[in-house]
């Protein structure tokens, strides 16, 4: 899910260079957001937990890998 | 005659065994090659999922401090935009973006589909493959479940649209 299409769309920046959003205006929405906070500490907390589960599935992945090759190599011989 | 027929059976039975080794290495390599796809796959995940945790953390020091954006980190949010009022702008875009696992168990699937798995003769190796795939599926309900967050955190996100 994306707030914007292409973020590096360079009239993306073209535009927002032009329209000069009121940063302040932006700040003071998103500090007054009910539940933003809590929002987003928990995506934070979901993303902290993906990165701990796929670094635990290449070292998985590379474990059977190791296995895989090793019986390939005998095949091989 | 008898001693004919014993030898064709004999040679049948040869030619049928070398090609159920030509297939099992062939079904091996091609689990060996899912396997390297799945360490790309959570590799990117992995890149992907600490740009979006940085994205995030910006945009909470932001709510926990009166910060400039000086202080915040661009490193992995950084575009080719050196403006930072617009990578905080990109920061925000940027906490939508999640990327779930995928599995490519494509060949083992095949494999189980087509009633081929006994074409794979060494049991420690068998039992490993469905061990490695079966333990894969379980993280997919726990993120699920934590769908909710992440749709909850994009609405309020994208009320903020018409600001920018």
């Amino acid at each position: 899910m994306r707030l914007w299409a292409n973020n590096n769309n360079d009239e993306n920046h073209k535009d927002w260079l032009t329209k000069k959003p009121n940063v302040e205006a932006l700040l003071t929405a998103i500090r007054s957001q009910e539940g933003l906070k809590a929002a987003l500490e928990g995506v934070k907390y979901t993303h902290e937990r993906l990165i701990i589960e796929s670094d635990w599935r290449i070292t998985r992945a590379e474990e059977m890998l190791k296995v895989l090759d090793t019986a390939l190599r005998a095949k091989d011989s | 005659m008898v001693v004919g027929i014993l030898i064709a059976l004999q040679i049948n039975t040869w030619n049928e065994q070398r090609k159920n080794r030509d297939a099992e290495k062939e079904y091996l390599a091609a689990i060996a090659e899912d396997l390297r796809s799945d360490i790309a796959s959570n590799e990117n995940i992995i890149k992907m999922a600490r740009n979006t945790k940085t994205a995030i953390e910006n945009i909470l020091h932001v709510l926990n401090n009166d910060s400039t954006f000086e202080e915040l980190n661009w490193n992995s949010v950084r575009s080719r935009c050196e403006n930072d009022t617009i990578q905080f702008i990109i920061s925000l875009g940027r906490t939508g973006f999640m990327t779930t696992p995928e599995v490519y168990d494509y060949t083992f699937d095949d494999l189980k589909s087509s009633a081929k798995t006994g074409l794979i003769r060494d049991s420690d190796i068998k039992r490993a493959l469905y061990n490695y795939y079966a333990v894969l599926n379980r993280f997919d309900s726990w993120l699920e479940a934590k769908r909710q967050n992440h749709v909850r955190m994009t609405g309020l996100l994208n009320a903020l649209i018409p600001l920018i």
